[in-house]
């Protein structure tokens, strides 16, 4: 009991004296994880919308796909990024090991499926016939797209905190690739993982209690809008 | 054009997208120049003690080098110096480090520093195993089958433990011998939980004292002797690898160095009391 | 050509496991509406979705303004954007009223300031300007079908498709929306294509009306020809036609045809104005609107219709503001009276009764 009462209030000392350290591995988080939920809404959204919509042969592969990735366990996500990006590798010669990229790229793997797999399912709940109604507005094929994402706004935003949160709290996959180097691929979760073997506990309850901090403040920053139902709000679409 | 050949398209193109950020994210890290950047792989215990972060700044103030260190357990840290993933290895396992180099994988081992192994247990020692041999004191615990911790991961101090089980003829078996898997510090603190027998590196009992409840009840046994030593990855085993030979060499020069030997010598010193390793080359 | 916005010629479209669209001739004139109707089944909506390039047609041309525009070279996109669709569901966007009212004015790259009076305008008429800043997620039925139409209304097509927009309206708030709609339809001056199941909207709005059935166009002429002159009993009883009864020409004189119906004792004649041959098998359609009632025995001074026909009356059933009276006189003959005239008559059932019925009022077609 005294060592967490001791850890809090440490941390809280650590926050406010903006310790180095601390706010190093913050910013590098939110680098990391902020780029990697960009890409991964970038790949996930157009995918998840293409595939709801669309009849194509293959379909219902492809779908069992996303929704497998949805589950992939984030070890082995890591497992595969180093596979290709390790010097025996495929990928070898762009020395990406240890490094914020080889984190970002294991991060995409992570959440892109997360992203997709709920856009598609989102998508697939819009009426049918909305498409038909749509076309007959006299939208080009673009249009459409556009349109129908935007019927899918809230849960597209629902998919992207998905996958936000799955990657911000992932250790493995990001230990694995990033080789938790200290300055240089050290984020919130490694860190507290280091912290912890070393016996620095002071850092390591301030580091969660920053990593619960920016979940929560996403989330509840996310859940605002997607539940905001003023008419201001509206009036902007 | 057809649905399925748009989202064909659609698909080729986000994954372009995909490769191009990534490449660019990637060259705009400086270090992608040639040669600039060392792996190193080393033990978890090692790193956890917190002197490779002394080390490694002022290394890479003085050369231009960038050093990362790989923590993982003695057994994969060789293996990635095997694979070519590291261009320099610092473990404590010497019968490994001497195959290592035998077998090619490594140029040459040198001494860097030494610690010990200690026996730790509850401070009211329910197997009286204090001042003991290290033999010994596995003996008695195996026969009182008093609760044991053991790293059971492969690392220098699994190597050691074992080897210190195979000296007493038998085997650890049983509810009382329990394997962590993990890092030092973790086993200590499972052994503090459940007021068990364990050994540990001095150094990380030291660090992680203030947290502890266990105290040392078994010390300076020749056995328990725990030299680090530091190892190049030769190149010519990875011909189609780039290998950071000069990098490794630089790093190795360093560590056995003048300045280098007197970090070594000074960590750890004013914080616990005394020093956490003891450098081989100055003394 | 000129004066045709919408024909379709020999079109073919299979549009479930049993039916085939099949329309021969089909147009729509410039500035009419054109009322299609026919039961659940009979291919309307495959129509409007094939006029709107929703779908092709398996076989068959659809022109427009004179152009075709089921070859594959003119864009799909560009024609639509000359024609509104209403469907049966609103099928509106989970955004403010407002925002979907404008959202074709918006894909259209129409400037809203250009059309701020015209938006303004189909708001009012259809009483949606209070609604304009809530959110569509909590209207009513009916006050969603009227963002839909006013969705459509405002983007002024050459040609406005509406596919049974009044069908999924709930009773209580049909009757409302159908004032509002036809008002807007009746001063529109636009053309229009209106698709419905049911044969009283189609008498109030139409100019031309076609008949659907299992796919295929019964008969297609204007309104009055419809009603007055249904080709077959399907489209007698659709338009609401309530005697029908089966004969064979006797006998012509000039141009009054005499009919034998083969009624329960014996047989009468009926008097019908056409130009058939004798012999000819045929039905007759009486409308309950042309069956005057008399108290039994009148001269052939008080009325001059040539046919009178005697019975009882088998039946009085409340229908709004008539009554109808059902009168078997051999064979079962229907008529509506005002409440008045069951007062004055004394109309009761069992009553004998007089039923007078114009030769020129009744409608005949072959069998």
């Amino acid at each position: 009991m005294e060592i967490i009462w001791q850890g809090i209030k440490q941390a809280i000392i650590l926050i406010f004296t903006g310790n180095r350290e601390v706010y190093e591995i913050l910013f590098l988080t939110l680098r990391v994880s902020g780029s990697a939920v960009f890409f991964s809404m970038l790949l996930g959204i157009p995918v998840g919308v293409l595939v709801g919509l669309n009849k194509f042969p293959l379909k219902k592969f492809i779908i069992a796909v996303i929704n497998t990735g949805m589950g992939l366990p984030p070890v082995a996500a890591g497992l595969i990024v180093i596979l290709f990006i390790w010097r025996s590798g495929m990928l070898g010669f762009l020395k990406l090991m240890y490094t914020p990229t080889a984190m970002v790229i294991a991060q995409v793997l992570i959440a892109s499926p997360i992203i997709a797999g709920i856009t598609l399912a989102a998508v697939q709940q819009i009426d049918p016939k909305l498409k038909q109604q749509v076309l007959s507005l006299g939208a080009n094929r673009f249009q459409v797209y556009w349109i129908l994402i935007r019927e899918a706004r809230l849960p597209a935003l629902a998919a992207v905190m998905a996958g936000f949160g799955g990657i911000i709290s992932e250790v493995g996959a990001v230990i694995m690739v990033g080789g938790n180097i200290k300055g240089e691929t050290r984020v919130l979760t490694t860190a507290i993982v280091q912290m912890v073997r070393m016996g620095n506990f002071d850092m390591a309850i301030a580091l969660v209690v920053i990593l619960l901090a920016i979940t929560f403040g996403v989330n509840f920053l996310l859940t605002l809008i997607q539940q905001k139902e003023g008419i201001g709000w509206i009036r902007r679409f | 054009m057809s649905k399925f050949r748009f989202l064909k398209i659609f698909l080729i193109f986000m994954l372009s997208v995909l490769i191009i950020a990534t490449s660019v994210f990637a060259f705009s890290c400086k270090d992608k120049v040639k040669n600039t950047e060392i792996i190193l792989a080393t033990t978890t215990s090692t790193y956890d003690s917190g002197l490779l972060d002394e080390l490694i700044p002022v290394f890479e103030e003085e050369t231009t080098y960038k050093v990362k260190p790989i923590a993982v357990g003695t057994g994969e840290a060789i293996a990635m110096g095997e694979r070519g993933e590291a261009d320099v290895i610092l473990v404590h396992s010497r019968e490994e480090e001497d195959r290592f180099v035998e077998e090619g994988y490594g140029t040459e081992r040198r001494d860097v520093m030494h610690n010990d192994f200690v026996i730790i247990g509850p401070e009211d020692d329910p197997s009286d195993i204090s001042g003991l041999t290290a033999v010994e004191a596995y003996i008695t615990i195996s026969v009182n089958e008093a609760l044991f911790v053991s790293r059971g991961d492969d690392s220098g101090t699994n190597k050691k433990e074992i080897a210190i089980w195979e000296e007493t003829g038998t085997t650890p078996q049983g509810d009382w011998y329990i394997e962590s898997g993990q890092g030092m510090g973790e086993t200590l603190r499972i052994a503090d939980e459940k007021q068990a027998y364990t050994m540990t590196d001095r150094g990380t009992y030291l660090t992680q004292q203030n947290n502890l409840s266990l105290v040392v009840l078994v010390e300076g046994d020749e056995i328990l002797f725990n030299p680090y030593g530091v190892i190049p990855v030769n190149p010519e085993k990875h011909k189609d690898i780039d290998i950071n030979y000069e990098g490794a060499q630089a790093f190795v020069e360093f560590i056995t160095g003048e300045k280098g030997q007197a970090i070594i010598k000074e960590f750890g010193v004013a914080e616990y009391g005394q020093p956490l390793f003891y450098p081989d080359v100055i003394k | 050509m000129d004066k045709k916005i919408l024909e379709i010629s020999d079109l073919k479209k299979k549009y479930n496991s049993k039916f085939c669209l099949d329309v021969n001739n089909l147009y729509a004139e410039k500035g009419k509406i054109l009322t299609i109707i026919g039961p659940n089944g009979s291919g309307k909506s495959t129509l409007i979705r094939l006029i709107n390039l929703l779908e092709r047609p398996d076989e068959g041309k659809i022109y427009f303004n004179g152009h075709e525009i089921t070859n594959g070279e003119v864009s799909q996109t560009e024609v639509r954007k000359k024609m509104a669709v209403v469907f049966q569901e609103p099928l509106l966007f989970n955004t403010s009223v407002y925002t979907n009212i404008i959202m074709g004015l918006k894909i259209r790259k129409i400037k809203l300031s250009g059309v701020k009076d015209r938006i303004d305008y189909f708001t009012g008429k259809l009483k949606i300007t209070d609604l304009l800043n809530r959110s569509t997620k909590n209207l009513s039925g009916g006050e969603k079908q009227r963002v839909s139409l006013a969705r459509a209304l405002v983007l002024d097509p050459e040609l406005l498709l509406l596919d049974e927009p009044l069908a999924n309206i709930d009773q209580s708030s049909r009757e409302s929306l159908r004032a509002d709609l036809f008002g807007v339809l009746r001063g529109y001056g636009k053309s229009v294509v209106y698709i419905t199941h049911d044969r009283n909207e189609a008498m109030v709005l139409a100019d031309d009306i076609a008949v659907m059935d299992r796919g295929k166009i019964l008969q297609f002429a204007g309104k009055e020809e419809i009603f007055r002159k249904p080709v077959n009993e399907f489209i007698a009883r659709f338009v609401g036609v309530e005697t029908l009864v089966d004969g064979v020409i006797l006998e012509r004189k000039g141009n009054v045809c005499k009919v034998g119906v083969t009624a329960r004792k014996s047989n009468i004649e009926v008097s019908v104005v056409s130009q058939e041959r004798r012999g000819t098998r045929v039905t007759l359609a009486i409308r309950p609107e042309d069956v005057i009632l008399y108290s039994t025995e009148i001269s052939s001074e008080e009325s001059s219709a040539m046919n009178l026909f005697k019975g009882k009356i088998t039946e009085i059933r409340d229908i709004g503001i008539f009554k109808r009276i059902e009168i078997d006189c051999g064979f079962p003959l229907s008529s509506f009276v005002t409440q008045n005239s069951v007062n004055r008559l004394k109309l009761a059932l069992g009553k004998e009764i007089t039923a007078a019925v114009k030769a020129s009022s009744i409608h005949m077609f072959k069998r």
